[in-house]
């Protein structure tokens, strides 16, 4: 092939510029830590970034909410096992009442005391908060969901928050089911129980009734008359079996947190696999452009003044 | 052979060999003139007498010329729609920072706050904050959009500019070869000239160059509209459409935008297209986006007890009557507007509300009424079902960043292959027709020689006639 002096320059040109692009390029995935500098670098994994770092940001923002769950839940818990634990004792107590009875109308009127000191820290605690908003009220959480007769004032409807897809857990938590209310009265049934007993104590000492009606009286339970202790241990069983599935909700938050950190890590190595320059790689890449165009220059500079005219005096 | 002949043909020889010296004089001059075409000196001999230059020959390749010329303007217009491919790129370039993937993430992700306790003004404050982020993030990327489209809409104005004054100079140089036909150094030059034109014509619109047995040119469009014809040129006219888009027309009017495809103008013509594209899938992703989040929005209560509100707004000092990337702003600024309540009992409690807004991140299928789908006046109403397939995020990633980013790597990758072809041409050209230096130098040295020759030649005649005429005077 014929070789012109415009060929052999504009050629220099082009390849200096092609260097010149490869250092630029290199140079940019070091600075910017990128392999990815514009889209179309690789559509595809562009793309599948951003669906990763989505994900991410999810799973961050749901453990964000699973923080404030658990502590929901965890005050929630000790609530109600306040509660069974209080129910417990005073299921004791009415079990060694109705088994031996009182000696006496001071020891009656003692009893009766326990039983109404023991109602009260129970409404109490079924009214628990954190800062203004009551756990056991549903969506109505401002103001007590049990008024100082263990009626039950609060809403079926729960509020509750998203912790994955498809997976949301409450922050406030329906009363009626967590607490064990009865649907005739609307009263929490252990509270009413042990109205019924300290009634039953308050007409044994008057003498317009006597402890054995402990053993008869009935309480309508949505309908269905059943016994004070049937009633209390109903009621007593509602709070138990609530205190459970808290507890498996707290596993599930858990588990998930467990979860979420380690796709989170996974998701982070693939986004970094993705996206990020291999540092190594970009060097080495960097360092051949480097040497490449050097000798680009170099044989430049070498035959740049080999002319023939140059040897013409 | 009478000694006066001998002069003669000397004479006659020195001016040859001097026409054939300025000849790789302008060669040499011309060493570094792109376009160029060195030229031969062909020298005859006279039957009974001495040399003559009969002709001055141009080295030109027709074929490699007109194939050169074809994949120019195919260059010039992948060089240029990649460039815009790129900026648009550029704009959606979450991974650097630009676009607003991230912002429309955050934006959703905030509702969360509020869902844990709608009455915290603080949470609230946050989700307007970060509403306010993203129609930033969306107004700006719509503008940058709509500089970028007017930029190149310039840039077409200035090029079709050019092509009127290069056709101009063409039909003047096509009257100027007629008229120097017999000159023939003069033509070569006019000649050049005209193939370095016709290539820059070339790089600016795609054209068909038809060479004429006079050494004349005609140049036609692709679709054959006549642009140089002989000695007359017909201008191209650049008008703007209402939606700012260019319209190129032909002499009489004929709209010839879609017959161009290739140089700098077909670039700029096809990234206008693909501007357009970007601007409307923008605009048809806001719309839906701010329609279905005012839909469910209105249907909840805010911490006033007031429902029926929207959350986005049309900016009041736009002229258009739906939502878009134009003029998406926030319609509400108290945080206790935001209508997270279902319940209006608990407004301060109750989220349902909240949940259905964030619910929209995935999916907002069901949201919109088919009637109220064809009101939103989509550009492209397929947007709609894409998003309501997919999700809003997808359709970021579908539409605003692949769809742009593969189109980028098609092109970048047909240029390369055309660049790589056209370098070849271009140096069989240059090879064929370009000046060496070292083959120039030679050639002046062989005629130097000759010029030396023939005047030794002329001094011996002169010896011969000076003894001649010295016999009579011994």
């Amino acid at each position: 092939m014929r070789i012109t002096d415009l060929l052999r320059y504009e050629n220099y040109i082009q390849r200096d510029q092609v260097r010149q692009a490869e250092l630029d390029k290199y140079s940019k995935q070091i600075a910017t830590g990128k392999k990815i500098l514009q889209p179309s670098d690789d559509t595809v994994a562009t793309v599948a970034s951003f669906r990763l770092k989505r994900i991410n940001e999810n799973l961050e923002r749901y453990t964000r909410n699973m923080e404030f769950v658990s502590n929901t839940l965890d005050v929630a818990e000790t609530a109600l096992r306040n509660i069974s634990d209080a129910s417990s004792e005073v299921r004791v107590e009415i079990v060694r009442l109705m088994n031996t009875g009182v000696l006496d109308k001071e020891d009656a009127n003692v009893l009766k005391d326990y039983f109404q000191q023991m109602r009260d820290y129970i409404i109490k605690t079924a009214n628990s908060s954190i800062g203004s908003t009551r756990l056991f009220g549903g969506v109505k959480s401002q103001s007590d969901p049990f008024d100082s007769n263990g009626v039950y004032q609060g809403e079926t409807q729960e509020t509750k928050v998203p912790i994955a897809e498809g997976v949301e857990l409450n922050t406030t938590f329906n009363g009626r089911d967590y607490l064990g209310v009865n649907p005739t009265s609307n009263k929490m049934l252990i509270t009413e129980a042990i109205d019924k007993i300290v009634d039953i104590i308050n007409r044994a000492v008057s003498g317009t009734g006597s402890l054995g009606e402990l053993h008869n009286a009935t309480i309508d339970v949505n309908g269905n008359p059943m016994k004070i202790l049937e009633t209390f241990d109903k009621g007593l069983t509602a709070v138990l079996q609530q205190t459970s599935i808290i507890g498996t909700q707290l596993k599930i938050v858990e588990d998930l947190k467990f979860s979420y950190q380690q796709n989170r890590v996974f998701n982070n190595n693939l986004i970094s696999n993705l996206e990020d320059a291999d540092t190594v790689e970009a060097i080495t890449n960097l360092q051949k452009a480097k040497t490449a165009y050097e000798a680009l220059i170099a044989s430049f500079n070498s035959i740049k003044n080999l002319s023939l005219l140059d040897f013409f005096k | 052979m009478s000694l006066l002949a001998m002069l003669s043909i000397s004479g006659q020889s020195l001016l040859s060999t001097q026409r054939g010296i300025n000849t790789v004089s302008k060669n040499i001059s011309n060493v570094a003139t792109e376009g160029y075409n060195r030229e031969i000196p062909v020298f005859q001999d006279i039957p009974k007498s001495g040399v003559f230059m009969n002709k001055v020959l141009r080295v030109f390749d027709q074929m490699l010329f007109t194939r050169q010329v074809s994949l120019g303007q195919s260059l010039e217009a992948d060089k240029t729609y990649s460039d815009i491919l790129s900026n648009i790129e550029n704009i959606f370039n979450d991974i650097n920072g630009t676009g607003f993937s991230g912002e429309l993430n955050q934006f959703f992700n905030s509702i969360n706050d509020m869902l844990i306790n709608p009455d915290d003004l603080s949470a609230r404050q946050q989700f307007i904050s970060n509403a306010k982020t993203l129609i930033g993030k969306i107004r700006n990327s719509y503008e940058s959009l709509q500089d970028l489209k007017e930029q190149v809409v310039f840039k077409v104005r200035d090029q079709i500019t050019q092509i009127n004054q290069i056709t101009q100079q063409i039909a003047q140089l096509n009257n100027n070869i007629k008229g120097k036909v017999m000159d023939i150094e003069v033509n070569s030059s006019y000649l050049n000239e005209r193939d370095r034109l016709v290539s820059q014509l070339s790089s600016l619109i795609d054209v068909k160059v038809v060479f004429n047995p006079d050494n004349t040119v005609n140049v036609f469009t692709a679709k054959g509209f006549g642009l140089v014809v002989g000695i007359e040129s017909t201008p191209l006219q650049l008008e703007t459409d209402s939606n700012g888009n260019a319209v190129v027309r032909w002499s009489n009017g004929v709209d010839i935008t879609a017959d161009i495809q290739f140089g700098q103008v077909g670039g700029n013509l096809k990234g206008l297209i693909a501007l357009n594209s970007q601007i409307q899938n923008l605009n048809d992703f806001t719309t839906v986006f701010a329609n279905v989040f005012n839909k469910v929005h209105r249907q909840g209560y805010n911490l006033n007890g007031n429902n029926n509100i929207d959350f986005f707004q049309i900016d009041p000092s736009s002229s258009l009557a739906k939502i878009d990337a134009s003029n998406i702003q926030l319609n509400i600024s108290d945080p206790k507007e935001v209508a997270i309540a279902s319940n209006t009992t608990y407004l301060n409690s109750d989220n349902t509300n909240g949940k259905e807004l964030l619910k929209l991140k995935d999916n907002i299928a069901g949201v919109l009424s088919s009637s109220e789908i064809s009101g939103l006046n989509l550009h492209n109403p397929s947007n709609y079902n894409l998003i309501e397939k997919r999700g809003l995020f997808e359709f970021y990633n579908l539409k605003l960043v692949a769809e742009v980013a593969s189109k980028s790597s098609t092109v970048q990758t047909q240029k390369s292959h055309t660049q790589a072809l056209y370098d070849a041409v271009r140096e069989k050209l240059q090879s064929l027709s370009g000046v060496n230096l070292d083959e120039e130098l030679i050639n002046l040295t062989k005629l130097q020689r000759a010029y030396q020759a023939n005047a030794k030649v002329i001094a011996v005649a002169d010896e011969l006639f000076q003894t001649i005429l010295n016999i009579k005077n011994p």
